[in-house]
């Protein structure tokens, strides 16, 4: 019945090694509502998460799912139990085929003699991905060729293949696009019709405002509270996470699109195999120009193609002040470009190198004596310089990445290449799964290196970013530019959805 | 969860620990004899040849590749510089052909393994196993035809090869040999270049690092080490034959990771890690070949071939397990945080393991 309780936790404690990760976690999830779990990266929410479909096992405490006493050892049994769970830790297994994946620990029911009936498979996996109204996808390919959205998919086909009666999403709307994102929402709001539950975390707080009925803000390992998500406003809900009042407002506050005289950075009919066809724009001094799309529309493809590094790439990308054509991403190192990927954790950092390591990767030249030799001395500086400048939390410059928390990871990434002197920047999500302090401090330097007069690309899956911080915005639809925008009046999510879509 | 904790590199103070109980193990099991001038003599022979190769050798390992042709590299080069000395009785001709044609077979590793993209392993494992047999080719065949006054004591009589005999030449351009590519390695962007493409190849290339042309001459450089360590080893040996520079490669392998260097490679690579590993690996060597003549004396039914491949064996084992075992030890100490930055790290790193 809608309102009763469904899940409750009593004093959930988990400890690693000295530390307490979760303390005297007493949580509840009722029926027919959408939860969402909040706080900073640390606070403990994957923790929790983790015991609940688990993947850790609790040191002390109890759970109950429907009044009874629930344990579980692994995954599975959070499967047989009722319970549909997206989350990273799981993954999806590479080698196999996308269908398979979606039964994958459960192929029982499909085998006969020790021989798995794949077809039976795909066909059951398509009438889920029916029943939800999901994407249809090609479930015969190698789950590892397809990109991580698709992968998600999956994950959450295989979620949804329990018919669960709680559905369980860890920030899983910050892999899919704008499209793929509506779908999602339509099935929590099923969800919610049904008498179903469904509980969340994302860094997203618009959208977790937007989604939920009620929030439970961690901080530190521990409940702070729970509230409806109607009795709260935004700004209480940043303090209730970080325990601290934040800045009201951490997008841009003008209304008007402002830029210098000169351009950066010209491109002319670039083309990417597949991806991108004919792109053609220019990007200002101090401005920051925006780029929106679906998954496929080659907006992620487009941030490598400017820094010289997509395959199969054509046309002219030329740094205007230097006349340099940027045609490997050698020549827009040298150029002092910058380039912000997506996936910052295999494509941005070395997560086993040292913090020092990765701030001073880019900035070699510049670091070296005057015959061309490294010494350990000025590579200490420039990173201590660093970490100071954009207060990275570290233990020191030596530790490695891994250590590091998301919004900190992001700060190296990010930082390394400002504290050189830059011709543009370009940067793809910069916020995604970075928790809401590191995200207006991103903004922040966003809005500072703008008054500092450097152009920078913003290419993002979140819309009101886009909005928030670009001068004008590129939408792009099949790899074809298919709108301008400039801020101001017509600077709407309405404006860029009707053309994306 | 377990490998975002703590550290995933080994101090060079590890690998000194481990030299130390190699040697005071020896030092107990033969009685001292480790200890006598021509145990030293023989350690610091094969442990020059190891680290001279192995200088070169690091950059490639420093990428997390192989190259498995450094074996047949010096082989070749040797029975080269023999067959151009003698023939056109030049050391001073031989000597930079024969440095010019290992840079060369290096050069050509570098562009099939970073231009054509073939895996290093692949690459060099052909190399080792194709080579071998052209050298004796040339040993057994063309050798005997075009030089048939070829004698190994050429070497003990003339050229200024022999040059390298004479301690107070050889050790100063082994010296410098190690200070020059430590410089390379560790303080010139070249050698940072190398150790971020092992960290992580795609970031490398994202932050326009010119990933194929560092390839290129890493696996030239260790081309190239191969063919002045195949100097130092004609000098020292007084001439080729057909095995000449077989199981040097995996011997060198061994060195480096006996010194605590990962076989992925990244900024963990470094020379002084590669000069202690290979003093580990060859006191290891001379003391079983100590050991073996005693036990076989002590077991005569057993062949002596035998005591001194298997304890070796058995011994490196032990090696790699102690390397890894003091890897997770020093992982555990290194975490020395307050109670709630570990919280904050762990729950960090699960955020991060459902970001990605």
């Amino acid at each position: 019945m809608a309102g009763e309780v469904i899940l409750r936790t009593e004093k959930l404690n988990k400890t690693f090694g000295p530390t307490r990760a979760n303390i005297d976690i007493d949580f509840e999830l009722r029926c027919g509502e959408i939860h969402g779990l909040v706080g900073e990266n640390g606070s403990g929410k994957s923790t929790l998460l983790s015991q609940i479909v688990g993947i850790i096992k609790s040191d002390s405490g109890a759970m109950h799912l429907n009044g009874e006493a629930y344990a579980p050892r692994t995954p599975l049994d959070a499967y047989d139990s009722g319970i549909g769970i997206v989350v990273q830790e799981l993954g999806v297994i590479g080698n196999l085929p996308a269908g398979v994946n979606v039964f994958i620990g459960r192929h029982q029911r499909f085998t006969k003699m020790g021989i798995v009936n794949t077809a039976k498979i795909n066909e059951e996996v398509r009438e889920i991905a029916k029943k939800w109204d999901l994407a249809d996808l090609s479930l015969g390919s190698l789950t590892g060729t397809m990109n991580v959205e698709s992968r998600k998919q999956i994950e959450l086909l295989r979620a949804l293949a329990v018919d669960p009666q709680i559905l369980i999403l860890d920030e899983i709307t910050q892999a899919l696009s704008y499209d793929n994102r509506r779908r999602l929402y339509a099935i929590i709001d099923k969800f919610k019709a049904m008498g179903r539950s469904v509980l969340m975390i994302s860094h997203d707080l618009e959208e977790v405002m937007g989604a939920c009925d009620r929030l439970t803000a961690l901080r530190d390992g521990k409940v702070v509270a729970t509230v409806r998500t109607a009795d709260i406003t935004m700004n209480e809900l940043k303090r209730m996470m970080v325990g601290r009042d934040m800045e009201g407002d951490y997008y841009r506050d003008d209304k008007a699109p402002s830029k210098g005289e000169d351009i950066v950075l010209s491109v002319r009919g670039l083309n990417v195999v597949g991806e991108i066809s004919e792109m053609a724009f220019d990007l200002y001094e101090g401005e920051i120009v925006g780029f929106c799309g679906l998954s496929d529309s080659g907006i992620h493809t487009l941030g490598k193609a400017l820094y010289g590094l997509s395959e199969g790439r054509e046309g002219n990308i030329r740094l205007e002040k230097l006349d340099l054509p940027i045609d490997s991403p050698q020549a827009a190192l040298r150029g002092a470009m910058a380039y912000v990927p997506k996936e910052r954790d295999w494509e941005g950092l070395m997560m086993q190198g040292s913090v020092r390591s990765n701030l001073t990767l880019p900035s070699l030249d510049i670091l070296k004596d005057k015959i061309g030799f490294l010494w350990t001395g000025a590579l200490n500086a420039s990173a201590k310089r660093s970490v100071e400048d954009f207060s990275v939390k570290c233990r020191d410059i030596a530790q490695e990445m891994n250590g590091l928390s998301g919004g900190n990871k992001q700060k190296v990434n990010l930082g390394r290449w400002i504290s050189k002197e830059l011709s543009c920047l370009i940067l793809d999500c910069p916020t995604r799964g970075v928790d809401v302090g590191a995200k207006a401090y991103i903004y922040q330097l966003m809005k500072q290196l703008k008054d500092d007069g450097l152009g920078m690309i913003l290419i993002s899956d979140e819309l009101l970013e886009v909005l928030g911080m670009a001068d004008r915005i590129f939408v792009v639809k099949n790899g074809k530019i298919a709108k301008e925008l400039r801020r101001g009046a017509d600077f709407t999510e309405e404006n860029i959805i009707e053309v994306m879509l | 969860m377990a490998k975002t904790r703590g550290k995933t590199d080994i101090s060079t103070t590890t690998s000194v620990i481990l030299l130390i109980a190699v040697f005071l193990f020896f030092l107990a099991t033969t009685g001292g004899k480790e200890l006598n001038a021509i145990s030293l003599q023989n350690i610091l022979d094969a442990s020059v040849i190891y680290i001279i190769a192995g200088l070169g050798l690091l950059f490639v390992a420093a990428q997390g590749s192989a190259d498995l042709s450094i074996g047949v590299n010096l082989g070749l080069s040797t029975v080269i510089a023999t067959a151009i000395a003698l023939k056109v009785h030049g050391d001073w001709v031989a000597i930079p052909l024969t440095i010019v044609f290992a840079a060369c077979l290096g050069l050509l590793n570098g562009w099939l393994i970073g231009t054509m993209k073939v895996p290093s392993f692949m690459v060099t494992i052909a190399w080792l196993l194709g080579l071998r047999g052209f050298i004796v080719y040339f040993q057994t065949d063309i050798m005997p035809k075009f030089l048939p006054d070829m004698t190994a004591a050429y070497y003990q009589t003339a050229g200024p090869l022999l040059a390298l005999k004479n301690n107070a030449v050889k050790y100063p351009i082994f010296i410098a040999l190690i200070v020059v590519f430590y410089l390379l390695l560790q303080h010139t962007k070249f050698g940072s270049y190398c150790r971020a493409i092992g960290e992580n190849e795609l970031v490398a290339k994202n932050i326009g690092v010119p990933v194929r042309k560092i390839k290129l001459l890493a696996f030239m450089v260790s081309g190239l080490m191969a063919g002045i360590a195949g100097l130092f080893y004609l000098t020292r040996n007084g001439g080729t034959n057909n095995t000449v520079g077989q199981n040097l490669e995996v011997e060198v392998l061994v060195c480096i990771f006996a010194g605590c260097i990962l076989v992925t490679g990244g900024y963990g690579t470094n020379v002084p890690k590669l000069l202690i590993g290979c003093f580990t690996f060859s006191i290891l060597s001379n003391g079983i070949g100590l050991m073996s003549a005693t036990l076989t004396k002590t077991f005569p039914l057993i062949p002596p071939a035998f005591w001194k491949s298997v304890p070796r064996g058995i011994m490196l084992i032990l090696i790699m397990y102690a390397v890894i075992r003091m890897r997770e030890w020093e992982g555990k100490r290194s975490v020395k945080l307050t109670e709630e930055d570990e919280a904050r790290t762990l729950n960090a790193a699960l955020d991060a393991a459902s970001a990605k």
